[in-house]
């Protein structure tokens, strides 16, 4: 006679199959046929106090927490065993990264980060930073009637001083001033 | 007439109204004109009072140029 497996833990409670009678109630019928001893005493244990009756075949069930209603494996091992750690709240991952903080509150990954400091300029760095804002003092000072503008150099501060009409260059366009003539 | 764009080593200033003029290029102070690199560029990286005011003066002479041309 093949081996029976059984997907559901709670027809094993009681029943006469061959799994049945291998295993003592406290018991879960496994895929591999082996009993897997895992009671409920050794559930509490480990932590898994909620509701996952699957596991379990002891009459006094494990308590369930409101916060999980769909935690409840009635088919056992299968897909619903994937699925029933796809389900798990954050909740009690968040307990836990609370309680690393409380602990270990230096340690990398846990704990508020603070504010990265700005990389120290050199003193040429710095010098040059203010050439230039010098040198856009002297610009501004001619801004009217000239029009002051960004150069669009991209990365760098660039300022440019312009004409507000354009004027003619000897010896360029023929002695008129350049007029854009394409658009795009 | 001028452009200030702050580059890795210097701080350039392009003075256009001296490009391809030589009449404008000759009124500019010798400490303007050692710096002067290319036509129209002046490498600064060092900025004093009388560099200032030449660089002032060389800014004014732009400004009366581009008047003349209306």
């Amino acid at each position: 006679m093949p081996r029976l497996f059984f997907f559901g833990a709670r027809r094993l409670r009681g029943g006469t199959g061959e799994g049945a009678s291998r295993c003592a109630p406290e018991c879960v019928a496994s895929p591999t046929g082996k009993p897997n001893v895992r009671d409920s005493r050794e559930l509490l244990t480990l932590g898994w106090t909620d509701g996952r009756v699957g596991y379990s075949t002891s009459s006094e069930r494990p308590l369930k927490r409101p916060q999980a209603p769909r935690r409840r494996v009635t088919h056992g091992y299968g897909m619903g065993y994937l699925f029933l750690w796809r389900r798990q709240p954050r909740t009690g991952l968040l307990a836990y990264c609370k309680r690393l903080e409380a602990t270990c509150p230096d340690a990398v990954g846990f704990g508020t980060m603070t504010a990265t400091e700005k990389v120290k300029m050199n003193a040429a760095d710095a010098s040059l930073e203010s050439i230039d804002q010098d040198l856009e003092k002297l610009l501004k000072r001619h801004s009217p009637p000239f029009k002051l503008s960004c150069a669009g150099v991209r990365g760098k501060n660039s300022v440019q001083s312009t004409v507000p009409k354009s004027v003619a260059a000897p010896g360029a366009y023929g002695g008129s001033p350049w007029t854009c003539k394409w658009r795009w | 007439m001028a452009v200030v764009i702050l580059q890795k080593g210097y701080g350039g200033f392009y003075l256009m109204c001296i490009y391809m003029n030589d009449r404008a290029k000759k009124k500019l102070s010798p400490a303007l004109l050692k710096l002067l690199k290319g036509k129209t560029r002046l490498q600064v990286k060092t900025l004093d009072d009388g560099l200032q005011k030449d660089i002032e003066a060389a800014l004014e002479l732009g400004a009366e140029a581009y008047r003349k041309r209306g």
